[in-house]
């Protein structure tokens, strides 16, 4: 089972996930915005990250590029979550770093999938 | 360009505004699924899969709708085709409801908390849609709040530009329940309305003033008074029976509300309320009252200056009848009645001594009635009790052929008049006459025990008609015990309730048969009208003169 970082502004957005995630055994970490993504990703070093892209202070786009050049967190995975289901806002985070794209609302099904290939992916590579 | 621009970044805000508070919904009752115990009743599942397939369809909805790949066309046959999709998020309140009281009832305080946020939720997507999807898809508006939203806080979001154009009022919302209250009143705000909030009917009941509230929104089911007691107690009022109520309640509540729409509330609204169904409805309420009060005010003032205008006839009225002759009792006994057929009329009469020996007696009767037609009666009158004509008041052709130049009826309004003109010289029991226009005056007589009746008429022109007529003289002698009566035509041009008309003959013939030596007349001639005409009004103005003469033996 995987410590899963979950940067996620919306209260009920991430009771819902990380309630969810639990449920299948994950461990949940909680950031509310990118600032505190970005330190709890550095003191953490999560095996996964869930992003948020509007995120208040840093936006979810700034953050993953800052993790993704920070030498000792680059290989982080990170899924991009956003309710933009438009195929620019895919591009537009791919651009930005992240590993992988989903939508909200989230169907969990997809997303465990999603976690689960980027996890054996990020093992693979190790 | 610029439009388009403008439409697309809207449509990508809405979509996300919209899409937050659906994602709750689906989110925990996806989550609720997954974590509620299997032993729960059936019918919670059932209601989840209700919500979480109500949900999808209005995210399928929305995404349909705000692809701001779309052309308009496209989103409109969308919109149209999807008529049901508007029904589901009131369909997720519901169920959300009833879940509510389900896991109070089965006593799972733990259910209750996620339950609420799927209420909560769908309640403020009621909202977002209202704001947004009724209001942002007609294209001036489109422009306007795309633009409010670029220049940061907006003075337009707080008053829609499309509510600008529907009537906004002062609501009292009154429900027990707090939760329902300020649901509805956050609802009528947005919408731009006034909104004040009760707790309790009887609460309310203190605060309503005839100007306080345009409409009364009343939940039926209310602890103390109830909405349907509180309906009756106002409908009893006279004073705020016409305040608009819409009553609100739950759908099974069917009977309760035909009950109140018959006690005269004006409209019902059931919960969940439907957002369109609430706008339309507190609209259409609000037009009615708005068109009712200005009716109401148009009345008002009306009522006023009729009032006005009555007080003023009523005091026009007052003059002419002191216009009229006292009865006379010297000489001759004269007495008179006149039934003008409008408050004033266009007949005027009179009669007085000219001196010592000879009595003139006059009527004129001008062409119509009402005030012009007194105005100039009056006048009449009075130019001929003063002597104030260049003529000599004992010869009745001058005097006609003098007001007939007086008063040309193109100087008066175009009214002319027809008149009687008598002068009685009593030394020489010769009444000589003259008339214009006018039915001949009576003279009832008794000759070798039968009653005879001889109408008195020189056939002269109308008065006032044209500066040429002429008009002739006749007399006649007199003798004791003789009737006169002069009248005007409206005494005999009766319709009678059949359709058919009185005629002069009719007149003639009762005048006769009533003659009773040294008695009045007067009083049968009236009975007699009256029973022709069956009803107590007049179609014309009514005057009538009764001389009696009653002469003494020449010594």
């Amino acid at each position: 089972m995987a410590t899963i970082l979950l940067v996620e502004d919306n209260e009920m957005n991430r009771d819902m996930l990380s309630r969810r995630l639990e449920r299948r055994g994950h461990k949940i970490l909680i950031a509310v915005d990118g600032e505190e993504g970005l330190l709890k990703t550095e003191a953490e070093l999560p095996d996964i990250i869930l992003m948020d892209m509007s995120l208040p202070k840093i936006d979810g786009w700034e953050t993953t590029r800052r993790i993704k050049q920070n030498p000792k967190t680059a290989g982080i995975p990170i899924i991009a979550l956003t309710a933009h289901a438009m195929k620019s806002d895919e591009d537009r985070a791919r651009e930005a770093g992240c590993n992988d794209f989903d939508t909200k609302p989230v169907d969990l099904n997809r997303l465990l999938e999603k976690i689960n290939r980027q996890l054996n992916s990020a093992k693979g590579e190790n | 360009m610029q439009l388009a621009a403008d439409k697309k970044e809207l449509f990508s805000t809405i979509r996300h505004e919209l899409r937050t508070p659906l994602n709750h919904i689906i989110g925990y009752s996806e989550l609720l699924a997954e974590e509620a115990s299997p032993e729960l009743p059936a019918s919670f599942h059932e209601s989840l899969q209700q919500i979480h397939h109500h949900g999808r369809a209005m995210l399928g909805f929305i995404n349909e709708i705000f692809d701001e790949n779309k052309s308009d066309q496209e989103r409109e046959s969308s919109l149209n085709s999807s008529s049901e999709t508007g029904k589901s998020v009131t369909e997720i309140v519901s169920f959300a409801e009833k879940l509510k009281a389900q896991v109070i009832q089965l006593n799972k305080p733990e259910l209750v908390e996620d339950i609420h946020k799927i209420h909560s939720a769908a309640l403020s997507l009621l909202s977002l849609i209202e704001k947004n999807l009724l209001i942002s898809l007609s294209e001036p508006t489109v422009k306007s709040r795309a633009r409010a939203r670029k220049g940061g806080p907006s003075k337009a979001k707080k008053m829609p530009d499309a509510v600008a154009t529907h009537f906004l009022g002062k609501i009292l919302v009154i429900d027990d329940d707090k939760a329902n209250r300020d649901l509805l009143a956050r609802r009528l705000r947005n919408q731009g309305h006034k909104v004040f909030t009760s707790g309790s009917a009887t609460e309310a009941l203190k605060q309503i003033t005839p100007d306080a509230f345009d409409i009364l929104l009343v939940d039926v089911v209310m602890p103390g008074l109830s909405g349907i007691d509180f309906l009756m107690k106002l409908k009893e009022d006279d004073e705020l029976r016409h305040i608009p109520i819409i009553l609100i309640s739950g759908m099974d509540d069917w009977d309760v509300l035909i009950q109140c729409i018959e006690q005269g509330a004006e409209d019902y609204l059931t919960k969940p309320f439907d957002p369109v169904l609430l706008k339309a409805r507190i609209g259409s309420c609000l037009e009615k009252k708005y068109l009712r009060d200005q009716e109401h005010r148009v009345m008002l003032a009306l009522k006023k200056s009729q009032e006005r205008l009555a007080g003023e006839l009523n005091e026009a009225a007052r003059y002419v009848r002191s216009l009229l002759p006292l009865p006379l009792r010297t000489g001759v006994l004269i007495d008179h009645h006149l039934v003008p057929s409008s408050q004033l009329g266009g007949d005027a009469y009179g009669y007085h001594w000219v001196d010592n020996t000879h009595l003139c007696i006059y009527l004129i009767d001008i062409c119509g009635h009402g005030v012009g037609a007194a105005l100039l009666s009056s006048s009449i009158v009075n130019v001929l009790r003063a002597h104030s004509l260049p003529a000599n008041f004992l010869d009745p052709a001058a005097i006609l052929s003098a007001l007939n130049l007086s008063f040309p009826m193109d100087q008066h309004n175009n009214m002319y008049f027809t008149a009687w003109y008598g002068v009685f010289d009593s030394r020489r029991n010769i009444l000589s006459f003259a008339s214009g226009g006018h039915p001949p005056a009576l003279l009832v007589q008794k000759k070798d025990e039968t009653v005879v009746s001889t109408p008195l008429t020189t056939r002269g022109p109308v008065v006032g008609g044209f500066p040429e007529s002429k008009f002739s003289n006749s007399e006649t002698r007199i003798e004791a015990g003789d009737h006169l009566y002069v009248f005007s035509d409206g005494v005999y041009e009766i319709q009678r309730p059949d359709g058919s008309w009185c005629k002069l003959q009719d007149l003639t013939a009762f005048v006769t048969s009533s003659y009773l030596e040294g008695k009045s007349s007067l009083e049968p001639i009236l009975a007699f009208l009256k029973k022709e005409r069956g009803i107590e009004t007049f179609e014309d103005d009514v005057s009538l003169m009764e001389c009696r003469f009653d002469l003494k033996p020449e010594s």
